[in-house]
């Protein structure tokens, strides 16, 4: 069999997403297909989203299939999101994963989710050893890769970035997801920067306080343009400075954004240019393969199964809270 | 921006480090320097709370007992940003652990212990406590860049700290056998509420964070 030619479906489904794309041995994504859950009002609820997944699993991976121009017969593997991410949302996906490898007879592969961010980034661009800044809802991490295993050099020490914006966002009255609302706005603004807590704790962040901050800014009369802007200035600052901390201290060169809050383009405006003032590159996916999608996880688990990684169903357990740093990183030397 | 008047010694993701004369002695002058990825005014903020910060932490720490370098001068001037200190030619902790023999390796991690208790009962955590930071000159120890560091007296900074210098144990003086245990013995010496930040440093440990190796 030609490893180059192997076909990998990949199943994501964390948190809002639920997706399905169909990768090469070569990284060609041949298709990525996603629906994403909007709540009706205020903020995830797990298993409401895990119905949507449930519900809609099979035509995404139907489409995935067709799109890419291929048969079920013809896959040779598939790959699921094993965690870290919502229970229930994940069970979706790892069932349908199961289903799949049983009635194809294919081996399975649960992969981990933050590491497939930062493998279709290595993958599909020319980043060959970066840090990756990943920013989504859920996740806020800086992590590279040493001694085999990819480490996390800093963290959110309590909400996710995307999550922050959300919820700010929806004490304006934006809607789910907020974060793009919230560029359009800042981009407005013509009023000064009003400081709000900068809370950076040696490589980790921290972002509660700033939510409480603006909104009591917001109650005291702040033009929402003002808060939009001050917020995404601050922020982003935080995550730059963690970056370059990450980037100093495992001695690299490449900086990769990923997440579906790297959609920014004021976020990857200061990356970049913190990665150009240091000498460094920075590199960014396809929007598609930034958010959370399938095809993604298909690469890593492709990546995973070519080392030698063999899983069999009994191991194929979600793993809520799953950490970056448990994964025995077999594929690179 | 001008360059400082000596050589470059160092370079960090925050500051350049400079030796530099200063009143006919040898000095060192940390600058942090203008990042221009942020807005200028929270830039500028940015650099003048930490360089502040940092002169205090000095200060402070040598006042709760453990040798520091004299801070000479602070310079606030919004595109500078320079501490300007002390310059203790002396030799890193981390050389020393590895050279000298199991006796005496475990003699100064006793009292790397015992100064990091008295930081804490100072209520300052370093917040990066490897044994590069560590000076010894003239049979005294100093610690150095506080760059990191706040005053806090919460164990859970305390216990990072802790984890920090466990790392480094662990990494850089892997061989050397009861030196973290003997390092601990001196911090408990120091520090009443060892025993407490001793506990949070392995719940951190258990976390996953701050660890080489993966737990459980």
């Amino acid at each position: 069999m030609n490893p180059t030619a192997m076909l990998c479906l990949g199943i994501e489904s964390t948190a809002h997403t639920v997706g399905a794309g169909v990768v090469d041995g070569r990284c060609n994504v041949l298709s990525n297909e996603m629906e994403t859950y909007v709540p009706p009002e205020g903020g995830i609820h797990p298993r409401e989203a895990a119905n949507h997944h449930a519900e809609r699993v099979v035509p995404v991976i139907r489409a995935a299939v067709e799109k890419a121009g291929a048969r079920f017969s013809e896959l040779e593997l598939v790959a699921f999101s094993q965690g870290p991410g919502l229970g229930p949302c994940l069970r979706t996906g790892a069932t349908a994963a199961r289903s799949l490898a049983v009635s194809l007879g294919i081996p399975i592969i649960g992969v981990n989710h933050c590491i497939a961010h930062l493998e279709i980034g290595r993958g599909t661009t020319a980043a060959r050893d970066p840090v990756l800044l990943y920013v989504s809802g859920g996740n806020t991490q800086v992590i590279a890769y040493m001694a085999s295993r990819y480490r996390i050099f800093g963290e959110t020490l309590d909400i996710g970035v995307g999550n922050l914006l959300d919820k700010f966002g929806r004490g304006m009255g934006l809607a789910f997801p907020a974060g793009p609302k919230i560029e359009k706005s800042a981009a407005t603004n013509t009023d000064p920067y009003l400081p709000l807590p900068y809370s950076v704790k040696g490589m980790d962040i921290s972002f509660s306080g700033i939510l409480t901050a603006a909104e009591v800014k917001r109650r005291e009369g702040a033009p929402a343009s003002a808060l939009c802007y001050s917020m995404q200035e601050t922020v982003f600052a935080m995550l730059v400075e963690v970056t370059e901390r990450a980037m100093a201290h495992a001695e690299k060169d490449e900086v990769l954004l990923g997440g579906g809050v790297a959609a920014n383009s004021r976020l990857r405006q200061m990356l970049g240019r913190m990665a150009a003032d240091r000498g460094a590159k920075m590199f960014v996916p396809a929007s598609r393969l930034c958010v959370d999608n399938g095809a993604m996880i298909a690469w890593l688990g492709l990546l995973m199964h070519r080392s030698g990684v063999r899983m069999p169903l009994s191991k194929t357990k979600i793993c809520q809270r799953f950490r970056t740093d448990e994964v025995e990183v077999a594929w690179r030397n | 921006m001008a360059e400082l008047n000596g050589a470059l010694i160092g370079r960090g993701a925050e500051a350049e480090l400079w030796l530099v004369g200063w009143m006919g002695r040898r000095a060192v002058a940390k600058r942090r320097v203008p990042k221009a990825y942020r807005l200028p005014e929270l830039d500028r903020s940015l650099r003048q709370s930490r360089t502040k910060l940092e002169a205090r932490l000095l200060r402070e720490g040598r006042l709760a007992g453990v040798p520091t370098p004299l801070v000479y001068d602070v310079d606030l001037a919004p595109d500078s940003c320079v501490l300007t200190m002390e310059y203790i030619e002396g030799e890193q902790a981390k050389h020393l652990l590895n050279r000298l023999p199991l006796i005496g390796a475990r003699r100064l991690s006793h009292r790397i212990g015992e100064a990091v208790g008295r930081l804490h009962t100072g209520g300052i955590v370093h917040g990066d406590l490897t044994t590069s930071n560590m000076l010894l000159r003239r049979g005294k120890l100093y610690f150095i860049d506080f760059g990191l560091g706040a005053t806090t007296d919460a164990l859970e900074v305390q216990g990072v700290d802790l984890r920090v210098l466990k790392e480094a144990f662990g990494s850089t003086h892997a061989h050397l056998g009861g030196c973290f245990d003997e390092m601990l013995l001196g911090y408990t010496t120091a520090y009443d509420r060892a025993a407490e930040a001793v506990e949070r440093m392995k719940e951190i440990a258990a976390r996953g964070r701050y660890t080489d190796q993966v737990e459980g």
